[in-house]
């Protein structure tokens, strides 16, 4: 476990300097654009579009948070195993709206987006405060495409969840997949709002 | 076409040879001796048929279930003509069908069917030629007369005697008591004598009001019970039945079926498909409708199951259920006959099943979290699994064998969007059956293989989902549909007709599709059918 904490851990060290890379390049780009069209309407680096780069930061400081919430949890842990049978704290209502939060999918896809990542970083910490928590993680899909491999991606949607939360430390038999298809939307419609509503994968604390 | 056209034509002999070849429905280059001669029409059509009337019945449901049977071949063409008409153009007892008449309407053949002791006579008339040409007798058991009324008169008498018996038995206690009550209270009644007899006459009427009251008290009681218990048991023996009628009603209508088959065999050369049934997915229930959208009703009862195929028996079904409160999904096989069903295998997920050409084996999908494979379990030992594929973690299922078992089509994301693979039954040799262009977003899936092997038919998507087919020898794809959303074909055994869910009509229905005239049909009336699979031929109704 400490192993791939360690590996994620370099892996997301890394990326400071691939994003000051991507400024880089994009100065750069920017930079040649000029060069090329020295006629254009409005100074170019005004329209750097710096949302991606916050929304990274923000996931970096997630993890960092995620981070020192676990390792947080696991000093709390130990400390309580020394001292002796851990007594269970009680689950809050606030952590209870924490784990149930949907995450959603594009369209045929089972990766996980920014605010996907984000909701499940939220998730972790909970999950390694209570260690008797087990949960079940639902995948949905929208009504579009044959309902078999609607299946088969609802499943690869609440897998994807599993194996995430699983690299942010916890133990994969807490938590079990399931997969619904299209077979329950939680809207109903042919828009494509709706659509974007059901895919989806759901969380619930069965003990 | 002409391949189908060679095996479709019925054989022809040496009085064909003189039509000629290219205004007759057979190729005379097959001649053999001693071979029954064929029903000349002109090819490329279909041949205009005339059933004539069954028999005198109002209504005749056999001639208008051939009629239909006959129309939804595609390979046919009845002409309906009406009751008056038809009795203009019956022959004379004792005589032959006057030809011409029929023949200025242009019918290449008569069906006349009548009903014998046993089941129908069916014999075909051959127009052009002026004879019989094939005539057989079909044994249906004819559908028992309903049992209602003689059953309750049966009940009702034997509640009777048992009423009178026990009445009889009340009226003996009572009459005990009341001759008790008659006695006078007095051994030696020195008193008056009109005293004496008053008081004889009042213990007289009491005993009599006492019996008249336990009497009625009784009856008053017996009364509602003993309806109750007549009620019950007829009802009970009524449905039964009922049952009885329904389920040979059934059978009759199948038997029906086969004589429309053997009939359309007799003028094409192809047997028919209406003796047949299509299951399908509606509601989360598995339900079944004859060929010609008769009788359709629900296999399974509550909770959710999807992706019904059939045993090579047409006896028993295969499809995916879900077991409650998030616990997967399992493979259920239910008898039709007796609605008995039998759980393959354990949790997890578990769909898309289809049976091998044996009915030994069952090839269905199993998903993990590493992904969603193909597996073949032995259906008498499920503890025997062999993986098929190894998706590295994506989706694959919806398998579909080839006519020889040889092979398997089915559908895999393996190149990120899914697509239909092709692979030799015990899973090696996988090969992609649709080609596309990598990068660019395509989806197919739901894959049948064709009855004859020729090809299989899909659905994709291009904007929305219609269903298409490719062949398999030269890969070239032919899109079927296109109005409303079509998806989930299977193939008829005649390898022509597919059904499939559309929205051509608003709602999602079962449909019947002619993949060679562009022929539509609906064939399911609730809103939602789905995942539609055709039989084989029920050779057992």
């Amino acid at each position: 476990m400490s192993g791939r904490t360690r590996s994620l851990t370099v892996k997301y060290n890394m990326l400071p300097k691939a994003r000051v890379l991507g400024i880089a390049l994009v100065v750069a780009a920017v930079a040649a654009g000029c060069a090329k069209k020295p006629a254009a309407t409005r100074p170019a680096p005004r329209r750097i579009n710096t949302d991606s780069l916050v929304r990274e930061q923000a996931r970096l400081d997630s993890i960092a948070r995620a981070d020192a919430a676990r390792s947080a949890a696991a000093s709390a842990a130990a400390a309580a195993a020394a001292a002796g049978p851990a007594t269970a704290a009680p689950v809050t209502s606030t952590e209870r709206i924490t784990m149930a939060t949907t995450i959603y999918f594009d369209l045929d896809e089972s990766s996980l987006g920014d605010e996907s990542r984000a909701a499940l970083e939220a998730k972790a910490p909970i999950l390694l405060r209570h260690p008797g928590m087990r949960i079940r993680i639902t995948g949905h899909a929208d009504a579009r495409g044959s309902d078999e491999y609607n299946l088969a991606l609802g499943l690869r949607r609440a897998a994807e969840a599993k194996r995430y939360l699983a690299a942010l430390g916890i133990d994969e038999s807490r938590m079990e997949i399931v997969t619904m298809g299209e077979e329950k939307p939680a809207v109903q419609g042919n828009t494509e709002e709706a659509y974007a509503l059901n895919r989806r994968a759901e969380f619930e604390i069965i003990s | 076409m002409m391949h189908r056209f060679l095996t479709a034509a019925i054989v022809a002999g040496v009085a064909a040879a003189a039509v000629s070849s290219t205004a007759c429905g057979q190729d005379t280059t097959q001649v053999r001796p001693g071979v029954r001669l064929g029903l000349s029409y002109p090819r490329g059509t279909t041949p205009k048929v005339v059933v004539m009337p069954v028999d005198s019945t109002p209504g005749d449901s056999v001639r208008t279930i051939i009629q239909r049977d006959l129309d939804y071949s595609d390979r046919v063409t009845p002409l309906v003509l009406d009751d008056a008409t038809l009795a203009g153009m019956a022959p004379l007892p004792g005589k032959d069908y006057n030809y011409s008449l029929f023949a200025n309407l242009g019918v290449a053949a008569i069906i006349q069917a009548k009903k014998t002791a046993t089941g129908y006579s069916v014999a075909l008339y051959d127009v052009g030629a002026g004879r019989r040409l094939e005539g057989r007798d079909f044994r249906i058991a004819p559908i028992p007369a309903s049992r209602d009324a003689i059953l309750v008169d049966s009940i009702t008498a034997a509640t009777t005697m048992r009423e009178k018996a026990l009445r009889d038995s009340l009226y003996r206690t009572l009459k005990t008591r009341a001759d008790i009550m008659r006695r006078p209270r007095i051994a030696r009644d020195t008193r008056p004598r009109r005293f004496v007899v008053r008081d004889s006459l009042r213990r007289d009427s009491a005993a009599v009001a006492y019996m008249k009251r336990g009497v009625t008290r009784w009856e008053d009681d017996r009364r509602d019970s003993v309806t109750a218990s007549v009620t019950s048991t007829a009802t009970r023996l009524a449905r039964q039945d009922s049952a009885n009628r329904t389920a040979s009603a059934d059978a009759q209508r199948m038997g029906v079926h086969h004589i429309s088959d053997e009939v359309e065999r007799w003028i094409t050369g192809k047997t028919g498909i209406a003796a047949t049934r299509i299951a399908y997915s509606q509601g989360g229930v598995i339900r079944i409708v004859d060929s010609d959208g008769a009788n359709d009703r629900a296999l399974t009862r509550g909770g959710l199951a999807m992706s019904p195929a059939w045993h090579p028996s047409g006896e028993k079904l295969i499809y995916s259920k879900f077991i409650a409160a998030g616990g997967g999904t399992q493979l259920e096989e239910a008898e039709l006959a007796t609605g008995r069903t039998r759980t393959i295998g354990g949790g997890g997920l578990n769909i898309t099943p289809v049976y091998s050409h044996d009915g030994q084996y069952v090839v269905y999908a199993s998903g993990s979290e590493s992904g969603t494979d193909l597996m073949m379990v032995n259906v008498q030992d499920p503890t025997v699994v062999q993986r098929l594929t190894f998706g590295r973690g994506s989706d694959n299922g919806s398998p579909t064998l080839s006519p020889d078992g040889r092979q398997i089509a089915f559908f895999s994301s393996r190149s990120r969007y899914p697509q239909i693979y092709t692979m030799d039954a015990d899973g090696t040799n996988v090969q992609l059956l649709t080609p596309f262009t990598p990068g660019v977003r395509s989806y197919r899936a739901a894959p049948d293989w064709s009855p004859d092997g020729r090809a299989v038919a899909y659905e994709q998507q291009n904007g929305d989902f219609q269903v298409w087919m490719i062949n398999i020898r030269d890969k070239e794809a032919r899109k079927l549909t296109s109005e409303g959303e079509n998806e989930g074909p299977s193939w008829a055994p005649d390898g022509r007709h597919l059904s499939l869910s559309s929205t051509r009509g608003g709602s999602k229905q079962i449909w019947v599709l002619d993949t060679e005239s562009g022929r539509f049909r609906q064939l399911t009336r609730y809103a939602g059918a789905r995942l539609s699979a055709w039989s084989s031929m029920i050779t057992n109704p």
